[in-house]
């Protein structure tokens, strides 16, 4: 944040890349792992935490005045778990099959770090606009990663990608992709992959 | 690590090898004694052993050569027998049917991810080769444990065959004992010749070139639990000589568990990492849904050597007992 | 002592407010969310059953349920069974239909499992398992038969394995027969 005139820019870009919640500040990894088999999951799972996060930047920025901060950790996460039960129970009504995949990756959403972290260090200390811009980059930052991780384990895992045949039959899949194991090898490779070309940027 | 046999005087970390041995003249040896089992492969699954070898020994070396020109190494590391050890073990550990695409990734995965990526040979936590096992045991579980009957079996007239051990869980059938110590039974290339494995594993403990420790132990431990087991119920478990001679206790325990690197260096340590790998086994093969453990045992165990090596550390001269 | 007063007003108030929405939102959702899991089951039923009209529940437990189906004219065809059993490393939830003097099972499907991807989550794989699972004999309860063979080799009363996942199969064999047990105890 160099100058205050580009800020709202930085703000809302940070999070995309430089700041990028899963690949560089390592937060959120539970559901960075366990959803990330299939690129269906990913996308569910990044829209209902660009919800939450958003819901939750606005509703905190706007009171942030208001709480005092003893109990503003209690509040934060009250807030938090109003937001991510409302996106669980839609998806429970809307689309019970995503739901199904998801199982208790939605509800832990609450305890996600990449939200109360956002709301404890920029939404409760900024106005709304720039609360909401930082909660949009970060969110969006987070979906890139699941993208990536999901794209990833999908086409190596099943041969596919958000369902769609890319591979075809004589590929044979990679079971261990879209299993547990193959979520830390892509989690490592990712991230080795994306520091070595920010090193080689910077160095450029 | 540039050139880790050059004599020139340098400080490195442990293990100090000292006298005339060196690492390429050691790993030779065993490659040396390593075609003991590669012979039996050969003879009991003929071609199809000949060429998962190859493979297996020409991928490990292709990425080895790979990683040591990207990361500016000295290429004559290549040859230091490392990497030709790994891709033999490999394939040795290997179902004999295995499709030959199957294996190119499973020496890749051993060599890069397995070796490599930790640093290179004397970095590295787990077994090589059996990590490429895993993995490939991970991604094409039906490809891993579908068997082949050696070619000389002619009787055979189903297309899958059952490994001894997994005939023992599935239907309880014990495979003779005859066939277990010369090899004419299912299971990986190099695992179903008892006798030669024994043989191989004798000319490396006369040798030194493995710690006694560790196959003692570990099959004594499998040898005391199984035959505790075979105490209480002989209908139910199988013999604790079976145990020994079937499946892949004996090429674990005497090829894979005593690799240098991946081993502690403290003789307490040692008998801690020999007999834990002793449990597991018996704890897969006969509480587990596996039939078989060994791979997994070792890759276990060596997540624990660094944390033996720093525990079980003997003291220092002059500091003193407890007090 | 007035923060601190201060202090319970806020978080009370932010709680009551988000209970508020909790709430209402609850409401709103629930008829969706109990009629996608009928609907589940009753498609369930539909497929296990052969010509089945409606269906009405005679056990209605959490983990074992006894539907009655009926055909067009409201008469008995056959009852479909929703149980929860034991796999290799989690639950599987199953629906099967048998006719309904408890003599033959018409088909099988498997609702809910978290299997091995690619090995015991063949148990879902209709041309590699769920297809033996037609029209068998469970008089005295179903087997797997003892290496693979084609449909029509098998027994009455056999079903293949999937190859490689000998655990998984034996599982929902299990599964079954002691679904068959209860079912045989409370249809008489």
């Amino acid at each position: 944040m160099a100058s205050k005139e580009n800020s709202y820019f930085s703000d809302f870009i940070k999070g995309l890349w430089k700041e990028n919640p899963v690949l560089v500040q390592f937060l959120g990894m539970c559901p960075t792992l366990a959803v990330t088999n299939a690129v269906v999951n990913a996308i569910a799972m990044s829209a209902a935490v660009i919800f939450v996060l958003v819901a939750s930047a606005i509703i905190i920025s706007l009171i942030r005045k208001f709480i005092p901060a003893q109990v503003r950790i209690a509040s934060f996460i009250v807030v938090i778990a109003t937001f991510v039960t409302m996106a669980d129970r839609y998806l429970a009504a809307f689309y019970p099959e995503l739901s199904k995949a998801l199982g208790p990756f939605i509800p832990l959403i609450v305890v996600n770090c990449i939200i109360l972290g956002r709301m404890e260090a920029f939404a409760s200390k900024n106005n709304v606009g720039r609360s909401i811009l930082d909660a949009l980059g970060m969110s969006f930052g987070f979906a890139i990663g699941l993208l990536l991780m999901s794209t990833f384990r999908e086409i190596l895992g099943n041969g596919t990608w958000l369902g769609y045949e890319v591979l075809g039959n004589w590929w044979d899949k990679w079971m261990v992709m879209i299993l547990p194991p193959g979520a830390f090898l892509t989690l490592g490779t990712i991230v080795g992959v994306s520091k070595f070309l920010q090193t080689k940027f910077k160095k450029a | 690590m540039e050139k880790q046999y050059a004599s020139d005087f340098k400080i490195s970390s442990s293990p100090h090898l000292r006298g005339k041995e060196s690492v390429p003249k050691i790993m030779y040896w065993v490659v040396g004694i390593l075609m003991l089992p590669v012979a039996s492969s050969i003879y009991f699954f003929g071609m199809n052993a000949v060429r998962i070898l190859l493979i297996s020994v020409i991928v490990s070396l292709l990425t080895e050569y790979i990683f040591l020109v990207s990361r500016k190494k000295d290429i004559s590391l290549l040859f230091d027998g490392s990497a030709i050890i790994t891709g033999i073990l490999l394939a040795l550990t290997l179902p004999p049917g295995l499709k030959s695409s199957y294996v190119v990734i499973g020496a890749f995965v051993s060599i890069a991810l397995g070796k490599q990526v930790f640093g290179g040979l004397g970095y590295n936590m787990f077994n090589p080769a059996l990590v490429g096992r895993a993995f490939l045991q991970a991604s094409f579980p039906v490809a891993m444990t579908t068997w082949i009957p050696p070619v000389i079996q002619k009787m055979v007239d189903a297309k899958t065959f059952a490994t001894p051990l997994g005939g023992f869980k599935f239907s309880h059938i014990l495979t003779p004992y005859k066939n277990l110590l010369i090899g004419n039974t299912g299971g990986s290339l190099g695992e179903t010749s008892a006798i030669l494995l024994i043989v191989g594993g004798i000319i490396l403990l006369i040798k030194k070139y493995i710690d006694w420790k560790i196959p003692t132990g570990i099959l004594l431990t499998v040898f005391v639990l199984e035959g505790g087991l075979y105490l209480i119920n002989p209908e139910k478990y199988a013999n604790p000589l079976f145990h020994i001679l079937a499946g892949g206790l004996l090429l674990g325990a005497f090829f894979m568990a005593t690799d240098m690197v991946t081993s502690p260096i403290t003789p307490k340590g040692t008998w801690i990492y020999a007999v834990g790998i002793g449990v597991l086994v018996v704890l897969i093969r006969v509480f587990g849904g596996l039939p078989e453990g060994v791979m997994y045992s070792i890759l276990i165990m060596n997540a624990f050597v660094p944390l033996l090596n720093r525990y079980t550390r003997p003291k220092i001269l002059g500091e003193g007992g407890k007090k | 002592m007035k923060s601190r007063i201060y202090m319970v007003f806020v978080l009370t108030f932010v709680a009551v407010i988000s209970s508020g929405l909790l709430a209402y939102f609850a409401v709103y959702t629930q008829p969706y969310i109990e009629k996608n899991k009928k609907k589940e089951i009753d498609k369930a039923i539909m497929e296990v059953i052969p010509g089945v009209k409606q269906s009405e529940p005679i056990v209605n437990e959490s983990k074992f349920k006894i539907f009655k189906g009926l055909d067009e004219k409201g008469e008995i065809i056959g009852y479909a069974v929703y149980t929860i059993g034991t796999g290799f490393q989690d639950m599987i939830t199953v629906m099967f239909g048998i006719d309904k003097d408890l003599k033959t099972l018409f088909s099988l499907k498997v609702l809910d499992q978290k299997e091995t991807p690619g090995l015991g989550a063949k148990i879902t794989d209709d041309t590699e398992f769920l297809r033996f699972w037609k029209n068998r004999n469970i008089e005295e309860g179903i087997r797997l038969a003892k290496h693979l063979k084609e449909m029509k080799e098998l027994k009455i009363n056999e079903v293949n394995a999937i190859s490689g996942a000998t655990i998984s199969s034996r599982a929902v064999v299990k599964i079954i027969n002691d679904a068959l047990q209860k079912v045989k105890k409370e249809v008489k």
